[in-house]
């Protein structure tokens, strides 16, 4: 399984769209989380200076139920109250991506092999992170976890961000929570990103700590500083490029882009105005696929008690987590169930209408 | 903008109190005074500030001014104010200029912010329940039950007249009845027999400001937000509302 990069916006945002903001500033609100997202990320973080992934006894690789226990609680208890989204099966389009992106792992696994046998830790880290990937036996262990911890995760039918982006359309969540910019196309009025990892971050290749705020991008600011609608803001995201043609279309940057699709009132004659070689993707549908992708309301979110007996079963007899500080996690989390997820605030909005 | 001000140990507490509720904000100056009203970013909780013209020594302004801060960097000069310093607050386009007037003179110089500010309304709230208390009797009830419990939950009753004020821990309990008889309190009037539970850590962030008030005034009614309204001595007011939870 492999979780692809998703379209890269980070240029086109104006400033006055997005915000840095304090975790605390999510009090009280529901925030649908890319799961896979979340768990690729705890995987390619989660690591030892040479790039060795957490293990327990067994050799079995417990990096990403490490990040997404902790992290999870540390969420709760800033208020945030978290559902977990999980991919569904990957659409058809995605397949040649998902394939050449597995076979680039596979190269990167076998460099990372190489450097921490030669003794090159810090390129062994890269590639290691690069080459991470996601089993489905890690995507399971985290439901069972999350079902443990009392959290609700819901399964997809197809994309994750697309279900969290309906989610959050129809108003049963705040924003939808992950690191790419999709849910945007898919229409999530609001993304938080940088939740998985907040606080200080190594930046690549240099001995340098930067600070890491969640951010949040407002989608209705965004399209009317931009001046454009979703459906502009969609074919942008097609030729910067998405998971199904990841190269985009050649000589397109965000200002290219912006350029191009305002001068189209139509988005599909726009698309049908570029003279480019398609190859085996079908652009009107990866735009179909932006504009309605498959979702659905077959969802509860419900947050309940957590299970320790249940949960120390899990990480720390068969997972060797140290066991006093799993007990302190779990602490916590029954704390902030019962202060910020089992009662209610309200805010002052409701008195202001 | 030149203001002067007869108290500034006063301001101290209050931009303490402000500075753990809101990061940072605009006070707008002009011939009322200098105010301030600001939401924190959870929008549970709104600031309103009034410190009136009459409650300065100096007060130059040209028509309307607006002053943006930091509030933790505000309060950090603050907390250098000794006692019978008299402090100077002077405005340029980039800075603030606090000076501080005692033995010798103390300058500080904090940044000017840039920022936009929301008109906030009023929330619309009809009070069923007030009292008037001391600043240490509400001093005294945060702490109580601040320490056993994460929420305080207020209970009018309109028969007998009183107030009681709860706190549940996981295994602990606290209770506080106000009124007239029992002295811990100034002024009730009950409407309604109303009950209303708030979370302790944002009246905790009020204790600051409470140190140097006069008088606190409590209104509330059923699950709607409290009113906490702290009036001092030379005439400035800090008033706050806090939402309701909802169990």
């Amino acid at each position: 399984m492999v979780k692809l990069l998703g379209v890269n916006l980070k240029d086109l945002i104006p400033e006055n769209a997005k915000q840095d903001i304090e975790i605390k500033s999510l009090k009280g609100y529901s925030i649908a989380l890319d799961g896979y997202n979340m768990l690729y990320q705890f995987l390619a973080a989660i690591r030892q200076p040479d790039g060795t992934p957490l293990i327990d006894s067994q050799g079995n690789i417990t990096s990403h139920i490490s990040g997404l226990f902790y992290r999870t609680i540390n969420l709760i208890e800033e208020g945030v109250k978290p559902i977990y989204v999980f991919d569904g099966k990957p659409p058809e389009m995605k397949k040649r991506e998902i394939e050449e992106r597995i076979s680039r792992r596979q190269q990167y696994a076998e460099k990372y092999q190489k450097a921490k046998e030669e003794g090159r830790i810090e390129e062994a880290k890269k590639y290691a992170q690069a080459s991470t990937s996601l089993s489905s036996t890690m995507v399971n262990d985290a439901k069972q976890l999350l079902t443990y911890m009392g959290i609700p995760w819901i399964q997809a039918p197809a994309d994750g961000e697309a279900q969290a982006a309906y989610m959050a359309k129809k108003g049963d969540v705040y924003a939808a929570g992950s690191q790419d910019y999709d849910s945007l196309l898919f229409g999530s009025p609001k993304l938080v990103r940088n939740l998985a990892i907040t606080g200080k971050r190594k930046l690549p290749n240099k001995e340098e700590y930067i600070e890491i705020k969640p951010e949040l991008i407002n989608l209705s600011d965004m399209l009317k500083l931009l001046d454009i609608s979703r459906e502009q803001l969609i074919l942008i995201g097609i030729l910067l490029g998405t998971d199904f043609n990841p190269d985009g279309v050649k000589g397109y940057g965000p200002k290219t882009a912006l350029k191009f699709v305002k001068e189209y009132k139509d988005p599909i004659k726009a698309l049908n105005s570029i003279k480019v070689d398609w190859g085996d993707v079908d652009p009107i549908k990866i735009y179909n696929y932006f504009l309605s992708p498959p979702s659905n309301d077959n969802y509860k979110i419900d947050w309940k008690e957590p299970d320790e007996e249940k949960i120390l079963d899990m990480l720390v007899k068969q997972h060797d987590f140290n066991e006093d500080r799993v007990k302190k996690a779990i602490e916590r989390l029954r704390k902030s169930y019962k202060e910020s997820i089992k009662t209610k605030q309200a805010r002052l909005d409701n008195w202001f209408k | 903008m030149k203001l002067k001000f007869k108290e500034p140990r006063t301001w101290r507490y209050i931009i303490g109190s402000i500075e753990k509720i809101i990061d940072e904000g605009v006070f707008t100056a002009n011939d009322n005074g200098l105010h301030f009203r600001a939401l924190d970013t959870s929008r549970i909780v709104m600031v309103d500030f009034i410190y009136p013209k009459s409650s300065f020594d100096e007060f130059e302004i040209n028509n309307e001014e607006s002053i943006g801060v930091s509030f933790s960097v505000l309060s950090d000069v603050l907390k250098r104010a000794e006692k019978d310093d008299e402090l100077e607050l002077i405005t340029d386009e980039n800075n603030v200029t606090l000076k501080y007037i005692g033995k010798g003179e103390r300058i500080f110089k904090i940044p000017q912010l840039s920022l936009s500010q929301d008109k906030l309304p009023e929330p619309k709230i009809t009070f069923t329940v007030k009292a008037k208390l001391t600043n240490n009797s509400f001093i005294d009830i945060i702490n109580d039950i601040e320490a056993i419990s994460d929420s305080l939950t207020i209970n009018a009753d309109d028969k007998e007249n009183k107030l009681i004020i709860t706190g549940k821990g996981d295994i602990e309990s606290a209770e506080i009845e106000l009124s007239l008889e029992k002295q811990n309190i100034i002024e009730l009037s009950v409407d309604s027999p109303d009950s209303s539970t708030y979370s302790i850590e944002y009246f905790s962030d009020m204790l600051m400001a409470a140190k140097e008030a006069d008088l606190i005034t409590l209104m509330y009614s059923q699950d709607a937000p409290i009113k906490v309204e702290m009036e001092y001595q030379n005439g400035g007011k800090i008033t706050f509302y806090v939402s309701p939870r909802i169990d």
